[in-house]
């Protein structure tokens, strides 16, 4: 990721002179705002968008926070525990220039956007803003709600909103905040005095749905007593909105907690793995006994036969715990004529 | 009479990882890994419940990716080199634990477990752990169900069709290769599920697929029977949701079973524990110490303090486990009986590498579950997705909620500020794809070789796995390398074409390298 972001960077400068010939930021001060949010982007471009109590909560989780199934599906993968690698090369094609933007659906509340506007595209739209209002233009995300409307044309959504941001992101995650409802995003530059410019528009991006339908189907109905039984809820309080409000909660507090999704709330594998990792000392030992006889002699230690090598040689490795002990090693040889025994014993103990 | 089902659902997917141009590839462990404490593991299971007449019903999801690796010629050979240097660790490690009893009794179990993994692998299996596992296919005690090609997350995929389709079209293909039909079900790679996708499925023949619980429950209009029937989407595609219940008990550390003390302690392992020289020949090549699969402490308690593992102690708690989530789908299903006025589905689906991989003693809870719900009770009895189809053929039309069984249960794991940059290059690349074949397509056979070979190379860019490593930061710099490999073979495939250079010594060395799916034609790309 370092190595892309940072081939990134020629790009954004290039741009943003670009930008500067088109003389699109011009004031001071909001200059500074921008780089400050520059500053936020190269961090993490998602938290630009996050209130900030979600920030907070974003920072304060370790890099390998995971959900119970995600530990299960990376465990899949250790056959190295997590190691330092080496940055690679990479030779992507850095930019399109194809004027686009696109939307997808994060989830029911937040859509994501990317955009790559070329500058011939960029000087193309500028010059069809009269000279006067060339001035403080900023680029803003114009996103549309437009649900159920088939032939969107810039005008017959039910409504937008606008949102400023860094164009040299070339991605931003947008807080929809209503699930089940389509939506399109326009990038352009907005005049001091209001006026939209469209660079590019995007698809159309569907959130997810959430919670419990109120459709109901009269061939499949079933009680709402009954219902709840079948979802293993209960004691929703007496009001029909009361009850409604109440198993919300209780899905959207599943679903974050990732109950629905594999028990996330108990992350002991490897988070907990990390917090083993207090100050500490391990000590083990091991005896090596080794030697040599008759490369045809047969070779036993406390009984049992082992291996010898071409030369006759032989080495053996033991690990021991507290305690004494006694290691018989016998060698015959081949006619079984003579046989030698020598018996090494070693103590292994601790001082206390 | 019995008043209610059990559809236990295994997924069983690895990326396609297989590095000829190296002579030993760590990553390459993960299928060698997989194998031994998982898919070999069910073979054998499967293989005693029909050695013992026990019938039984269960759904695999078997992904096309992992299929190609399993019958691939070089990572069979360097399963093998694998496992008799396992067997070479073993023998030492039986040597050198000969003085502390405990460990020695593990050490030979790890010496038999890896000897008679050979053994089974090389002369019962023949090399050929598919034909295994369509043996028990066409016995009718296995259903097993395809996945999208190379486990992409179609919702991100989705603003090209086209790219879904291809995705789900080569799994279908690769499935009818290696099983010789048409699969039934379709596991949607991280259950992840967008508006309209059951479209493509119906078109390509695909009968039904799984949702993560509130795919179902959030589907509009209400689902009647809440995740515990099947229903069919606008498009006549039948569609089961996951139970969260059932569901808890096995994924859960703390509240489910494989957090049980007396189960293996997965992270110590004798890679990390023992002396380096020692263990050195057998953990990376570049001497970084790893997992080396063998465990000998039990999980002990919420302490870096771990006794040794009681193999027997642990059995019997695999069989007690299997026991009370028998006794909770008993109780579940008589109570959903009651209410729901026909017999209730519970589905139960997990990572199949979460049994004997990650919990070493799962596949034994599995085979008690399997033997127990077959002798000891009469309220419940194992059924596939469509089995339940056949007793219910009539079901109520719904339109799921796009969603996926990721944390928070949409596609944030997939889409966020660790993986985001991928969906520009993944979503024009799909674009260059479906151009290159309108353009080049035609009967010469080096230009169908080089689409072909573009089209590998886009789905092998596509998998769900880079994402998800990049987001959880284990092997992130590989996964991003693979993203843009394969991205730029891609690109430099499509500047052959469009030179008109048709230069074989790329093309072949490209071909070795990403072999996956030799029967794949890039008409999957035609619009």
């Amino acid at each position: 990721m370092k190595k892309i972001a940072s081939k990134r960077k020629p790009i954004k400068k290039k741009f943003q002179n670009s930008i500067r010939k088109i003389r699109i930021i011009k004031k001071k001060a909001k200059q500074k705002r921008l780089q400050a949010q520059r500053r936020n982007i190269s961090k993490s471009r998602v938290k630009n968008e996050l209130p900030k109590k979600e920030i907070s909560h974003l920072r304060s989780q370790p890099k390998l926070a995971l959900t119970e199934k995600e530990s299960i599906e990376v465990s899949k993968f250790t056959a190295v525990e997590i190691l330092p690698q080496p940055t690679l090369e990479y030779n992507l094609p850095l930019r399109y220039h194809d004027n686009r933007i696109t939307a997808l659906a994060r989830d029911p509340w937040w859509i994501h956007v990317y955009w790559d506007i070329s500058e011939t595209k960029i000087s193309e739209i500028i010059s069809k803003i009269p000279l006067y209002e060339r001035e403080n233009l900023t680029w803003v995300l114009r996103v549309y709600d437009v649900s159920g409307v088939s032939d969107f044309n810039g005008k017959n959504a039910h409504s937008y909103f606008d949102i400023e941001i860094d164009f040299r992101a070339f991605n931003w995650y947008i807080n929809v905040n209503n699930p089940q409802r389509a939506w399109c995003v326009e990038i352009g530059v907005r005049t001091a005095g209001g006026k939209f410019f469209a660079m590019a528009r995007s698809n159309i991006a569907m959130t997810p749905y959430f919670g419990i339908s109120h459709l109901i189907d009269e061939e499949w109905a079933l009680g709402d007593e009954e219902y709840y039984k079948v979802l293993g809820v209960y004691d929703l309080g007496k009001s029909s909105l009361e009850r409604r409000k109440k198993l919300e909660e209780i899905l959207k507090g599943q679903i974050s907690s990732g109950a629905f999704s594999g028990g996330i709330s108990s992350l002991f594998s490897l988070r907990e793995k990390k917090k083993e990792k207090k100050f500490f000392l391990e000590v083990a030992t091991e005896l090596i006994l080794y030697g040599r006889t008759e490369p045809t002699a047969t070779v036993s230690v406390c009984g049992k036969k082992i291996n010898l090598r071409d030369d006759g040689t032989f080495s053996l490795r033991y690990a021991l715990s507290e305690g004494d002990f006694r290691f018989d090693v016998v060698s015959t040889s081949q006619d079984k004529e003579h046989t030698i025994k020598i018996v090494p014993a070693v103590k292994r103990y601790t001082i206390k | 009479m019995e008043k209610g089902y059990l559809a236990l659902i295994l997924h069983a997917h690895l990326p396609f990882v297989r590095h000829p141009e190296y002579d030993e590839f760590l990553e390459e462990r993960w299928l060698f890994e997989a194998l031994t404490e998982t898919y070999i593991p069910l073979l054998n299971t499967f293989e005693g419940l029909i050695r013992d007449k026990v019938d039984f019903s269960l759904t695999i999801n078997i992904s096309p990716s992992l299929c190609n690796m399993m019958s691939d010629e070089l990572l069979k050979e360097r399963y093998l080199r694998y496992l008799n240097k396992m067997i070479e660790l073993c023998e030492r490690e039986v040597e050198r634990t000969r003085f502390q009893d405990q460990f020695h009794k593990l050490a030979l179990m790890y010496y038999y477990k890896f000897s008679k993994t050979k053994e089974k692998f090389t002369r019962q299996y023949n090399y050929d752990l598919i034909r295994e596992f369509k043996d028990y296919q066409d016995k009718g005690n296995l259903e097993i169900i395809t996945c999208a090609a190379t486990h992409g997350f179609l919702p991100l995929l989705a603003v090209n069709k086209e790219a879904i389709r291809a995705q789900i079209r080569a799994g279908i293909n690769s499935y009818r290769k290696f099983f010789g039909t048409t699969p039934k079900g379709m596991w949607l790679p991280e259950c992840g599920y967008s508006e309209d996708m059951d479209r493509v499925l119906k078109e390509e023949g695909i009968r039904y697929f799984i949702l993560e619980t509130h795919g179902i429950l959030f589907s509009r209009p209400r689902p009647k029977f809440g995740v515990y029937s099947s229903y069919y989407t606008k498009n006549r595609v039948a569609v089961f949701g996951r139970d969260h219940e059932s569901s808890k008990s096995v994924w859960s550390s703390i509240e489910g079973y494989p957090g049980d003390y007396n189960y293996r302690e997965y992270y110590r392992d004798i890679g990390f524990d023992l002396e380096y020289d020692y263990i050195k020949p057998y953990i990376s090549p570049t001497g970084v110490r790893i997992f080396t699969g063998i465990k000998y402490y039990k999980i002990t308690g919420p302490t870096p303090y771990k006794e040794p593992y009681l193999p027997e102690v642990a059995r019997s708690k695999a069989a007690e486990h299997a026991g009370n989530f028998m006794f909770s789908r008993e109780k579940q299903i008589e109570h959903l009986y009651s209410i729901l006025g026909r017999n209730p589905i519970v589905i139960a689906p997990y990572d199949s590498e979460l049994f004997g991989h990650w919990w070493l003693e799962g596949i034994d809870w599995l085979n008690f579950l399997i033997r127990k719900i077959r002798y000891d009770q009469k309220t419940i009895k194992l059924l596939t997705p469509s089995g339940y189809l056949k007793l219910y053929p009539k079901n109520q039309v719904i339109s799921p909620s796009p969603s996926s069984w990721g944390w928070k249960g949409y596609y944030e794991v997939w889409l966020e500020g660790s993986n985001d940059w991928i969906y520009p290059h993944l979503h024009r690349a799909v674009e260059a794809m479906i151009s290159a074949v309108r353009r080049f397509s035609s009967n010469d056979s080096v230009k169908s070789r080089i689409l072909n070979q573009m089209a590998r190379e886009l789905l092998l860019a596509q998998s769900s796995d880079w994402a998800f490593m990049m987001k959880t930061g284990a092997f992130s710099e590989y996964a991003k390398k693979r993203t843009v490999m394969h991205l730029e073979r891609f690109y430099l495939l499509k500047s052959l074409l469009e030179r008109n250079f048709y230069n074989l010594e790329i093309l072949e060395d490209i071909e070795r390298k990403d072999n996956i799916f030799p029967e794949i034609n890039y008409s999957i790309y035609q619009v």
